[in-house]
């Protein structure tokens, strides 16, 4: 057989292998989204809560609230409502807000633009960092470096992101004056003042992911270090370099992505708190919100975006590893 | 080694982003240069539509973009806004407005009387309306000419200039008001400003409207709502100059003061209630009420709750108004000795009597009340309804909490409370003796008659004697302000943008 051949057949095996992996990652999606959705309905009808007393206030009667309950037509079937919104959902239709009447796609889009800016630069940081002084400590194991760091990341990632927000806002804006200290500027503003707002709150979300990232990788790599083939590795004379990069980090990686997988709901969540402390308006804050309001259909648009996000990056995360350690392809 | 050199870059590459960040952060991106804005860090209002937006806190940002018909000054007396004047006919039961000329809504639409009359109506008749319960003394509203609205009531009534100023009457243009659902998101009146951008729970922009009745006083160009960070950074936000303008916690007078900041203590009507259900037991028993009352210490409410920028009070209103009735103050002194007596004589044995108090959000003062409940042997569970107000209204509790932002009209705030139809009467259709007619000889009395104040008192001292209630404290309204932005105007409950200017930073 030809080389070129050989590589075709490569090609195809890891497209192919790519295709499985998406494939039973949708296989999970749906039966996720329709059990998720049902309960949410379900907590509803269950908690009998009602548009009424959001629109109502002071002159709610039990007239008005059946009037309104009608309105809305909360007085059918539960699963007549259940499969109307969901037909909905599926052509990108969540409906109205009961608290504002404003449109839910249109209020989540605005929000997740501010909270994806938040996460994804949190998640960057985290990335970064995570991997550099992961990487630092699994090089230099057991020196004082080592410990510095271990001790540092176990520091770290103890502290609660409200915290580091209200120390950070009180170091680098109220103290040194180099950052703002709350509001969001959208990017077509200025890259510079979008950068400026997102920064201080993209570094308090960020700190778990950093420790996190950065204790995985440095457990993985120096554990792959004290394998056999590592070893076969040094004994056939090859170099540090290409021992790190062949074996160790290609071995050891796995746990640190997973994590980053695990992590970027935990971002999103996580904006819940920053994004009060830095007053942005994002879809942590809109969730939240509208949970305490009792605003159903927000809720569930919520629930909605959020499964959608996190498979699609856990979609992202499993093609890497795929890619990386063929064998998480096979689910071994 | 060349790993370690590796992630040096990396970090340096990160520095590099963060240095970047900072040298954005020196513009300032929001207004043109020139211009002054007022950025007000505030709980955006859910509604723009004024006769579906309830609570009076939001009226305060409403009147950014409605002009009301009338308005009230620092002593709480009626005066003319968008009507010069008015005229009351010799029985008293007719009231004419008297319009400014050539008043005109942001869409352009002429604000004339025939507007007026189509806003009081839907005002009167919107199946969401947040207000027909305000407007029963209003029999029919005619437009005579294109100036004078003619207001017929259902009795004789001189509290219509009160009632029809901020919380009634801002008025919205009728072309937009034919689809309520958008004008509510979307909101078109004659105030002094109007909205250019809005995105519903985040922000909303307006700029200086120069049609407004009075723009000449009005010296701020534009104005932004930004959704409020949470209470713990909103000092600092205001430090660092993000906004100019917030809603301060009590918790946060100190370090506001000590950031240099201004601290607004701004009048109100505030007043909190214990809300007791006559019709249920135990409170069927005047004896139990009593024992409430007795058992209440007001001052731990405003040390705990206000930090002490509050007052006690047992009444509907704070110590120092014109309704308040100095005769029935301290009917009831805190003593939990006569308390647990009069628990004893109705035949409870202490911890007999066990009550859930349902409120619609976790609170400090639910927890003073449970605690000093318990100390005169009444067993309270506190209870979070997200979805409280509709049990409320529709009086299926016993036991609950509320607290008013008031009304410019003292006697709306009496029958609101002690009336047979009132909203935060826990017990109607219970109403105590003496009231209808003390509130009726109130109303019939005009605003500038030498009894008006006493007949007001009487109608206080005749509410009080109403078992649905037990007054606690008066909270005040705490804003913190930049050094940059002028005094505000001091008008009990509303906030007013006439003379406020904000220096240029």
């Amino acid at each position: 057989m030809s080389g070129a051949g050989l590589g075709t057949a490569r090609l195809r095996r890891a497209a192919g292998r790519t295709a499985a992996v998406a494939a039973r990652s949708i296989a999970i999606f749906v039966p996720v989204f329709g059990v998720a959705t049902f309960v949410t309905f379900a907590l509803r009808a269950l908690s009998g809560l009602s548009p009424a007393h959001l629109q109502l206030g002071e002159s709610a009667t039990p007239e008005s609230l059946a009037r309104i309950e009608h309105e809305w037509g909360l007085d059918r079937p539960f699963l007549t409502q259940y499969l109307d919104w969901f037909g909905k959902v599926l052509s990108g239709d969540l409906g109205t807000s009961w608290y504002n009447g404003a449109d839910i796609a249109q209020l989540l889009t605005e929000g997740a633009v501010i909270s994806l800016s938040v996460a994804g630069l949190a998640l960057l940081i985290g990335v970064v960092f995570g991997f550099g002084f992961g990487i630092l400590a699994a090089l230099r194991r057991t020196t004082w470096v080592d410990r510095v760091i271990t001790g540092a990341m176990t520091f770290i990632s103890v502290m609660p992101s409200f915290v580091v927000g209200i120390a950070l806002v009180a170091v680098f804006a109220v103290g040194l004056g180099w950052l703002p200290s709350a509001g969001w500027v959208p990017a077509e503003r200025g890259f510079g003042v979008w950068l400026a707002h997102i920064t201080l709150p993209a570094i308090a979300l960020s700190f778990d992911t950093v420790s996190d990232v950065a204790r995985q990788l440095r457990a993985g790599l120096v554990a792959a270090y004290r394998e056999n083939y590592v070893t076969g590795a040094v004994v056939r004379g090859l170099g540090p370099r290409r021992i790190f990069f062949g074996h160790v980090l290609r071995n050891g990686i796995g746990p640190a992505l997973t994590v980053l997988g695990l992590k970027f709901p935990n971002l999103l969540g996580g904006a819940v708190v920053t994004e009060a402390v830095f007053g942005m308006p994002g879809f942590g804050q809109f969730a939240a919100a509208s949970a305490q309001r009792g605003d159903v259909p927000a809720v569930q648009g919520v629930l909605v975006v959020s499964i959608v996000l996190v498979v699609v990056f856990n979609l992202l995360v499993n093609l890497i590893l795929a890619r990386l350690t063929p064998a998480s392809a096979r689910g071994v | 080694m060349n790993l370690v050199r590796r992630s040096r870059q990396l970090a340096a590459a990160a520095a590099a982003v963060l240095a970047l960040a900072t040298t954005g952060c020196a513009g300032d991106a929001g207004s043109a240069a020139g211009e002054s804005t007022l950025r007000w860090a505030v709980a955006l209002p859910a509604h723009w539509d004024p006769v579906v937006s309830g609570s009076g806190a939001q009226f305060r940002i409403l009147s950014l973009a409605y002009a009301s018909l009338t308005e009230i000054d620092e002593q709480g007396r009626a005066v003319p806004s968008l009507a010069k004047g008015w005229d009351y006919n010799s029985t008293g039961d007719q009231v004419t407005f008297h319009l400014r000329p050539n008043l005109k809504f942001s869409d352009g639409e002429p604000l004339n009387a025939q507007a007026v009359k189509l806003y009081l109506e839907r005002a009167k008749t919107q199946k969401n309306s947040a207000l027909f319960g305000d407007l029963t003394s209003i029999k029919e509203i005619t437009a005579s000419g294109d100036l004078d609205v003619v207001v017929n009531l259902t009795q004789v009534d001189y509290q219509i200039p009160l009632l029809l100023g901020e919380r009634v009457a801002q008025i919205t243009s009728p072309k937009a008001a034919q689809d309520p659902v958008k004008l509510d998101q979307n909101p078109v009146g004659a105030g002094p400003f109007t909205v250019t951008e809005f995105v519903p729970g985040s922000h909303v922009y307006l700029k200086k409207n120069p049609d407004y009745w009075d723009a000449a006083n009005i010296h701020l160009d534009r104005v932004e709502l930004h959704a409020a960070p949470d209470s713990a950074t909103i000092v600092s936000s205001l430090q660092t100059g993000v906004y100019d303008l917030a809603y301060l916690d009590a918790a946060q007078v100190k370090a506001a003061k000590a950031a240099g900041l201004d601290v607004v203590l701004q009048p109100g009507f505030n007043a909190s209630n214990i809300s007791i259900n006559v019709n249920k037991k135990p409170f069927d028993d005047p004896k139990v009420v009593d024992a409430v009352r007795y058992a209440v210490n007001r001052q731990e409410f405003v040390d705990k709750v206000t930090f002490g920028y509050g007052k006690a009070t047992d009444q509907p209103f704070p110590p120092g108004y014109l309704a308040y009735d100095e005769k029935s103050a301290g009917l009831f002194p805190y003593d939990t000795a006569k308390a647990k007596q009069l628990l004893a004589e109705a035949g409870y044995q202490p911890g007999q009597i066990k009550l859930d108090l349902v409120i619609p959000a976790q609170s400090a003062a639910a927890e003073i009340v449970q605690a000093q409940l318990a100390a005169v042997g009444i067993t309270v569970s506190i209870k979070v309804d997200p979805n409280w107000s509709t049990p409320f209204f529709a009086k299926d509790l016993t036991l609950s909490l509320y607290g008013t932002t008031g009304r410019e009209s003292p006697v709306q705030t009496l029958t609101a409370h002690f009336g047979p139809n009132g909203p935060l009467n826990l017990s109607t259709p219970y109403e105590p003796e003496g009231f209808e007619a003390a509130v009726s000889l109130a109303r019939r009395t005009p605003l500038d008659s030498p009894d008006y104040a006493a007949n007001l008192q009487a109608a206080t001292r005749a509410g009080l004697a109403s078992r649905a209630l037990v007054f606690t404290y008066a909270p005040t309204n705490i804003f913190v302000k930049s050094t940059r932005v002028s005094a505000l105007p001091a008008i009990p409950g509303q906030l007013h943008w006439t003379g406020v200017t904000v220096a240029a930073s």
